[in-house]
């Protein structure tokens, strides 16, 4: 899979990293999507999303299926968070995803094949993160900042500009990537703040210190427009994404990659499907099958896939 | 798109983005419309912080960021104090950012408004008003202003009497903090008007109290300012880490009510999450529901299975089991509904069918099966005899299928079985009623009877003049022991009064004896002797008295209106049979019971015929006994003994030449009666 010169594999791994971002990116598109089709809070979805993140910071993409991981991510968040879901709706919900339109699955054995294989898979990640599972998410540290911002504002013009939405907006989408675990909470929190009253060109009164450096302490200028840098990046990358929607109304805002409808019957879409159905169906099984060719049970051969990781 | 919004956004950012709004945002018809005004608005302004990123981020999510309904609005709630456990309550911002005292001073009068709620302390008090320093703001506005020394005026039209009538003003004192409402603001000349009415107050924060206050109930983001003024270390993250409500798992939920946004629609910036793009059928629950319906099928298919194979345990199991999956489950139920009639519960069958058609009005099985189970619940509650409840579970069959023949006849025969029952009811009502009328054509003859007597009384009254003495005497020599029925009648009022029931049994043996005995006799006695010697009183009592067993007994369905010959006859009916045997060991009772006939005097209607010949019945019954005679005797008896003591004294008077031929008399007949036993 590498290339063999050392240029070439640089560029190599670089395509690699920039195809596994892009991977990630879907992927925890689909944790986000999924989310919000099963009322996941915002918290719980932060929570999934960091458990992905973080599972894959040691853990080979090669190796383990990232939408299984999604799914058990998904689940272990909810019981962390206080957010219980059911294994049968995140089933659902993630079949209808990669099966659109389709009937609700049947109580029959793939069900519990897959039912199996998510309960596994909570084992799995819980211990490739030695179960430390508890996160701080910059959520109350933005709405504490949010609130004090607003006493200092005018009323009104609180009321008719949107910067709670967009804070908050840009702190959901910051999930895409893998800042929520390169950066500190508040580091984000103050950077989503200042993206929003950026946009709406909002200024706040002048003291001797910024209102950010009141926040965060320990935090300058320079790393607030980083931060802000990676952020903007990942709307960028939806852009280049095949894995999104449909942008808008207008034609004439598309970017030079085709974004596609997952329902628009496209070739290119179809062809993307059917990978994708082929590899959600029998992802266990294919992985297990090809990890253990002696040929165990999926949800063994998952067990099995741990101990070789630790071992 | 929100023009103001799109103006101040490009004043900020400078020509660079307009250019680059107009490029991404050409397709945007919202967008030109606004892009003219754009232009005019740019400012000169200084480029030091040009981000071309962010400009292009803003120029391509514009149509998001831009729209009106971005915005989420929340209605303004009533204000309530925050404890600072569900969040963190922090100290104004500005204290920490060290603004200075212009700025302050500038962005409180610009931002102050009329109905703001503010807290300051009592700096003098004149003639004219209160001059109030202000410490801090309150109900939403956190400012630092405590070192600006805002001085607002209180005039005194605006302070509230404390209901004393004293000068209002002589309440406050120097030193006091007092809560108040901003009423005026003078923002040119920076003067403030304040009032401690709460009529100056917003809507939201009506229902906070004004006027002096304590040092407890400063606001929170004021006590924990003065803490970080007084110690410089604490900086606001140290602050927040500090405070409880961090820590509080549920902060983020409140507070993004607070803000008035839905955590579980959280607004997103990505084009792929904007809600449009979500279809209901695609949500969790829509899923679930489906599944659940097609699960609970396939455990209903393998029920009827087990139904048709006659396995009926294995059946409900199957059923229940479906039913468990999907409550309300149609198919569910109906199959059910079907084993539940073919095992016989069918008001179980009933209660499965008609929730199933609740749910789906139009399943065909379900009423056909329906119908089937009314009409043969109706049958088995005709065979009960529950006729109307059967009329209706056959009308409700109909209703829901015309055609169902068996139906329509089965209602038809019971329409019919009905009618005749409703017949055979009429009749027996009607013969009743002719008992009725016969017993009130004596019961006329009676009155006409006793109205007579009455007039004859009133003019005795008048004529006569007696004492109580000499009813009393009357009375003595009236029976064998007149002094102890004297005594026993008071006692026997009392105990009548109490023991009510037991007198009407010994009234209505009494009445029947009295039938049995006296009926010849009686009758045209009353005419002539008894009721003579009567007044109203002791007629009404005494009638009251006879009337009661025979209304006991047989009167009831005449009603219970006295009347009051009626009770001059039982009276003699009761003196008869009493003489007649001549026992006078219960007298105790039969006082009781001619007591309480007194008492219930005027009230009762007697079947006369059916009177007689029930209680000639009766005394057959009864006739070992002689408390009855007895009964009648001190009836007697006692009846005159309560005159004496109920009428009064004119009464009285009228009485005693009455009462010794009333005693001879009868001392006459119960020596008869003794005769012929």
């Amino acid at each position: 899979m590498q290339a063999s010169t050392s240029g070439a594999d640089n560029e190599a791994r670089e395509s690699i990293t920039e195809d596994e971002s892009k991977k990630h990116f879907r992927v925890c598109r689909f944790i986000v999507e999924t989310g919000v089709k099963l009322g996941m809070r915002s918290v719980p979805m932060a929570t999934a999303c960091v458990l992905y993140h973080k599972f894959f910071q040691s853990a080979s993409l090669q190796v383990y299926e990232p939408y299984l991981v999604a799914m058990s991510a998904i689940y272990l968040a909810g019981k962390v968070e206080e957010q219980h879901l059911r294994t049968r709706d995140i089933i659902n919900v993630c079949h209808r995803y990669f099966h659109p339109e389709s009937d609700p699955l049947e109580l029959d054995g793939k069900f519990w094949e897959l039912r199996d294989s998510i309960v596994q898979c909570e084992l799995l990640i819980l211990r490739q993160l030695n179960f430390q599972v508890c996160f701080e998410h910059p959520h109350k540290y933005l709405l504490h900042y949010l609130l004090s911002v607003r006493s200092l504002l005018n009323r009104h013009a609180w009321s008719r500009t949107p910067i709670a939405e967009t804070a908050l907006a840009v702190l959901k989408d910051s999930y895409h990537g893998s800042m929520c675990v390169r950066h500190k909470p508040q580091h984000l929190a103050v950077t989503c703040l200042y993206l929003s009253l950026q946009t709406y060109g909002m200024q706040l009164p002048r003291g001797e210190l910024e209102w950010w450096q009141v926040f965060c302490s320990d935090i300058t200028k320079d790393e607030i427009e980083t931060i802000m840098n990676e952020l903007l990046q990942l709307y960028d990358m939806e852009a280049k994404s095949n894995r999104g929607n449909v942008l808008g109304a207008w034609p004439g805002f598309l970017t030079s990659a085709h974004i596609l409808h997952p329902l628009n019957p496209n070739a290119s879409t179809r062809q993307f499907y059917k990978i994708h159905r082929s590899t959600f169906s029998i992802f266990v099984i294919s992985r297990a099958r090809s990890m253990c060719p002696d040929g165990l049970e999926a949800s063994r051969s998952v067990v099995l896939l741990t101990l070789g990781v630790k071992g | 798109m929100e023009r103001d919004l799109l103006r101040q956004s490009v004043s900020h950012h400078g020509q660079s983005l307009l250019s680059i709004l107009k490029c991404e945002q050409s397709e945007n018809p919202d967008f030109k419309y606004v892009a003219e005004d754009l232009s005019k608005a740019l400012n000169r302004r200084d480029k030091e912080e040009e981000s071309p990123i962010l400009e292009q981020f803003i120029a391509r999510k514009a149509d998001l960021l831009f729209a009106p309904s971005w915005k989420s609005c929340k209605p303004a709630e009533e204000w309530q104090e925050e404890s600072g456990e569900a969040y963190a309550v922090m100290p104004p911002l500005e204290q920490f950012m060290e603004v200075s005292y212009e700025e302050r001073r500038e962005i409180f009068y610009r931002d102050v408004e009329r109905g703001d709620m503010v807290i300051g302390r009592v700096n003098s008090v004149r003639d004219f008003g209160l001059f109030v320093t202000l410490l801090c703001t309150a109900g939403g506005l956190e400012r630092d202003i405590e070192d600006l020394e805002i001085k607002t005026l209180c005039p005194i039209r605006d302070v509230p009497s404390t209901g004393n009538h004293d000068d209002p003003l002589s309440y406050y004192q120097i030193g006091d903090l007092i809560r108040a409402g901003v009423k005026d603001i003078d923002r040119y000349h920076e003067k403030l008007t304040i009032s401690l009415y709460s009529s100056s107050l917003a809507a939201h924060l009506e229902k906070v109290k004004l006027g002096v206050i304590n040092k407890e109930d400063l606001p929170l983001h004021y006590t924990r300012g003065e803490k970080v003024a007084v110690d410089s270390s604490e900086t606001y993250e140290k602050l927040l880490v500090s405070s409880l409500g961090l820590s509080n798992p549920l902060n983020v939920d409140y507070l993004l009510g607070k803000l008035g946004i839905n955590d579980t629609q959280t607004p997103s910036l990505m084009r792929g999450l904007q809600s449009k793009h979500f279809k209901d059928d695609d949500f969790a629950t829509t899923i679930r529901k489906k599944q659940s319906v097609s699960w609970a099928l396939k455990c209903v298919k393998s029920g009827v299975d087990h139904f048709k194979s006659r396995r009926f345990v294995d059946a409900m199991n199957e059923y229940n089991k479906a039913l468990e999956i999907d409550t309300n489950n149609v198919e569910a139920l109906v199959a059910r509904g079907a084993l539940y009639a073919t095992k016989g519960s069918l008001v179980k069958a009933i209660n499965d069918f008609e929730l199933a058609l609740e749910n789906c009005p139009t399943h065909r099985n379900a009423k056909k099966y329906l119908c089937q189970t009314l009409v043969e619940r109706g049958g088995q509650l005709e065979e009960e005899d529950k006729l109307v409840t059967a009329e209706g579970l056959y009308k409700r069959a109909i209703s829901l299928d015309d055609t169902f023949q068996e139906a329509s006849e089965a209602l038809e025969k019971l329409q019919i079985r009905i009618q005749k029952s409703l017949k055979l009811k009429e009749l027996e009502a009607a013969k009743e009623q002719e008992k009725a009328k016969t017993v009130e054509t004596s019961a006329e003859k009676l009155r006409k009877i006793l109205k007579e007597e009455k007039r004859v009384k009133k003019k005795r009254k008048r004529s006569t003049s007696s004492s109580s003495t000499t009813s009393s005497s009357s009375s003595t020599s009236g029976e064998d022991s007149p002094s102890t029925s004297h005594k026993k009648s008071k006692k026997r009022k009392h105990k009548r009064r109490r023991s009510s029931r037991s007198s009407k049994k010994h009234k209505r043996r009494m009445s029947s004896c009295s039938d049995k005995t006296a009926e010849e006799e009686c009758f045209p006695a009353p005419a002539n002797t008894s009721a003579s010697f009567l007044n109203q009183t002791s007629i009404t009592k005494l009638m009251s008295e006879g009337e009661r067993p025979l209304v006991k007994g047989h009167c009831e369905e005449s009603g219970g209106r006295f009347v009051g010959p009626r009770m001059s006859e039982n009276n003699k009916y009761g003196a008869h049979c009493g003489s007649a045997n001549g026992e006078l060991r219960e007298r105790h009772k039969d006082r009781r019971i001619s007591g309480e006939r007194l008492e219930h005097a005027g009230n009762r209607r007697n079947s006369s015929s059916s009177s007689h010949s029930e209680r000639s019945r009766r005394s057959e019954d009864l006739s070992s006994r002689g408390r009855r005679h007895s009964e009648s005797v001190g009836g007697r008896v006692e009846r005159i003994d309560k005159e004496e003591k109920t009428s009064q004294l004119s009464q009285q008077k009228a009485l005693p030449c009455n009462l010794t031929d009333i005693f001879s008399q009868i001392a006459e007949f119960e020596r008869e009666k003794k005769l012929k036993k």
